[in-house]
């Protein structure tokens, strides 16, 4: 697969992308110039300078550093949410899929009435519950991946458990439970993993979401839509408080669809989940 | 064609039952209770007690789910802790300008959407087709909030042609005709007022439209590819059609078929986006009304937001169905 990947520009450009984040994420404490949350307030608001490239926020706080650990906490919701998401709906698709009978029915419609929400009001539905937060919104965005994933593999397991193979083991005595992880699972990893890596750019806009409406991360953690929020109330006369952290989203998630889509090519188009390119 | 609808509308009851039961249930397990929620950490059992039965919370959940169901088939969702209002006034207030919003830029995304991606099907590999490519690769990607934040600056601060915020300027009255602002002052002939409301929704429409429109294009797009090398469009050419007569009259058609889903895909997206966009541009809509009763822990507003949108959300795409139905008869017969 990562030969045909090779073969995929877009799938090379959002590999890079990725690289330069995680290459923040594991140097930001040695490259940021300033503490991410150190405030000088004589210096509050000022634009874009060789001390401080990005511009500094209301507080005085350097924006680069913010940024530079805010790729921290974006990757840790977008890796976090969507390994739990994953690991539910995965699990859910497949004794739905596999077993099917009145357990995989009720779970197949508890996801359709998941899917009934737009996806933002479920995020809120939860916080609403929870309240405000990091980890809460996180909770949130774990919730809203899982149907999804459960969807994508419960169609795979209802096609592959009638594949002849899987008559052969069955035939053979092997378990249920054999079946499913030997000869189910490891035939559905490449869509499910390219569903992961689409779904962690979504993950990570809707935490920033959550983040821009007061919901997700408080003050003065450095999440980036957490900063644009705190940017929009001086869009009209320091717009590069709100600029930068936006950017940052975007070119994060443009590395993850372009490397998820180069994925999905290289593994023949085989899951049709995910955005366009 | 009936026994189809039918069919699908009475599968969505459930659906809506249990998404409402969902809300219910969620809303009641708020950690220490709801009355404790809008009180605050340091309310005295007493007047915890209180609030409970002034709700009435203090009866047993079966009870409370039991009224609460009935409440939602008859559109009682309570009083709003924050306005004193109906909740049900309040949305009916809110609903208008999401759906104004919602409506105008899926207009906008169907308009663009459409013929950019046939020009990037008809053109496959030009420089119009990559242009096209990065920009719906970019409008998938924009958060919405950030690209109402950067419209603000370059509409309302740079080209001071666009107001910043609000839906309207205060002061400007719409005789009400359909409950859509700008549809009422368009039909009332109020110039003025149909000018200012346009000028208002133009920044956040585009902003909502961004996401839809990157999703119809590129459907549009592969979809025609696909078109364009059936039999039927050979025969057309072979017959001695021209090319913009055999794309428009035959391919097309042929080819918007998908897009009807991909537009009923993205309406949980533009819900979704509208509760974002309302809040950047301070447009009182639905997304507008539930951020606040969020943030003020409006229960009665949170669950009759959520029981209304889903339900509207359910039978939009019911809608959509029926038109996929209407212009496939293969769905109909599946």
């Amino acid at each position: 697969m990562l030969k045909r990947l090779r073969k995929q520009p877009a799938g090379i450009v959002g590999a890079a992308i990725l690289l330069g984040l995680l290459l923040a994420v594991i140097l930001a404490g040695v490259v940021a110039p300033y503490s991410p949350i150190a405030q000088d307030l004589p210096h509050a608001l000022r634009p874009p300078s060789p001390a401080h490239w990005f511009g500094t926020d209301e507080f005085g706080r350097d924006i680069l550093s913010r940024m530079l650990y805010g790729s921290r906490i974006a990757l840790l919701i977008g890796l976090s949410t969507v390994a739990g998401s994953m690991v539910i709906g995965v699990l859910a698709g497949l004794v739905a899929g596999f077993y099917r009978g009145p357990g995989g029915e009720a779970i197949m419609r508890f996801m359709d009435i998941l899917l009934a929400f737009p996806y933002l009001l479920l995020a809120l539905m939860v916080v609403a519950v929870l309240g405000p937060g990091l980890y809460k919104a996180m909770l949130a965005v774990a919730i809203l991946n899982v149907p999804p994933f459960a969807r994508l593999v419960e169609g795979m397991a209802l096609t592959l458990r009638e594949r002849d193979y899987v008559e052969a083991a069955r035939a053979a005595g092997a378990p249920g439970r054999r079946i499913l992880l030997r000869h189910l699972l490891s035939n559905m990893w490449g869509p499910i993993i390219v569903q992961a890596t689409l779904s962690v750019g979504a993950a990570i806009t809707a935490a920033a979401g959550l983040g821009f409406l007061g919901l997700g991360a408080q003050p003065p953690t450095p999440e980036w839509g957490a900063m644009l929020s705190t940017g929009r109330d001086y869009m009209l006369t320091s717009p590069w408080v709100a600029t930068f952290p936006g950017l940052a989203i975007l070119v994060t998630v443009v590395g993850f669809n372009l490397f998820g889509n180069g994925l999905r090519e290289a593994l023949g188009g085989r899951t049709a989940a995910g955005p366009p390119i | 064609m009936a026994r189809f609808l039918i069919r699908r509308a009475l599968l969505l009851i459930p659906v809506l039952w249990g998404a409402a039961s969902l809300a219910f249930l969620g809303l009641h397990m708020v950690p220490g209770g709801i009355a404790q929620a809008i009180l605050g950490e340091h309310a005295t059992a007493a007047a915890v007690a209180k609030i409970e039965h002034d709700l009435g919370l203090d009866q047993p959940l079966y009870v409370q789910y039991g009224h609460f169901l009935v409440n939602s088939v008859l559109g009682r969702f309570g009083i709003s802790f924050r306005t004193h209002d109906p909740v049900f006034t309040d949305i009916a207030a809110a609903f208008p300008y999401t759906l104004q919003l919602s409506g105008a830029a899926l207009l906008l995304a169907l308009i663009v959407g459409i013929p950019a991606g046939v020009v990037a099907a008809v053109r496959r590999g030009s420089w119009a087709d990559a242009a096209i490519s990065t920009t719906v690769l970019v409008g998938v990607s924009m958060p919405v909030f950030w690209t109402g934040l950067l419209l603000i600056i370059l509409g309302a601060a740079k080209l001071g042609i666009f107001p910043v915020s609000g839906a309207m300027t205060a002061g400007i009255a719409v005789a009400p005709v359909t409950g859509l602002p700008i549809l009422d002052a368009l039909l009332t002939g109020n110039g003025p007022a149909f000018t200012d409301i346009a000028l208002h929704l133009a920044l956040p429409a585009v902003t909502l439209c961004l996401f839809p429109l990157a999703f119809i294009g590129q459907m549009t797009r592969s979809s025609l590819l696909e078109v364009l090398s059936e039999d039927f469009v050979r025969t057309a050419r072979a017959k001695g059609l021209s090319e913009r007569a055999t794309i428009f009259r035959h391919a097309l058609r042929a080819a918007l078929i998908p897009v009807v889903t991909v537009v009923g895909l993205q309406l949980g997206g533009l819900l979704s986006g509208a509760i974002l966009t309302e809040t950047v541009f301070a447009i009182p809509g639905m997304g507008y009304l539930t951020v606040n009763a969020i943030q003020y822990r409006d229960y009665p507003v949170v669950e009759g937001v959520v029981v209304v949108t889903v339900a509207l959300f359910v039978v939009v795409n019911l809608a959509v169905d029926f038109t996929y139905a209407l212009v496939d008869p293969r769905v109909r017969y599946a």
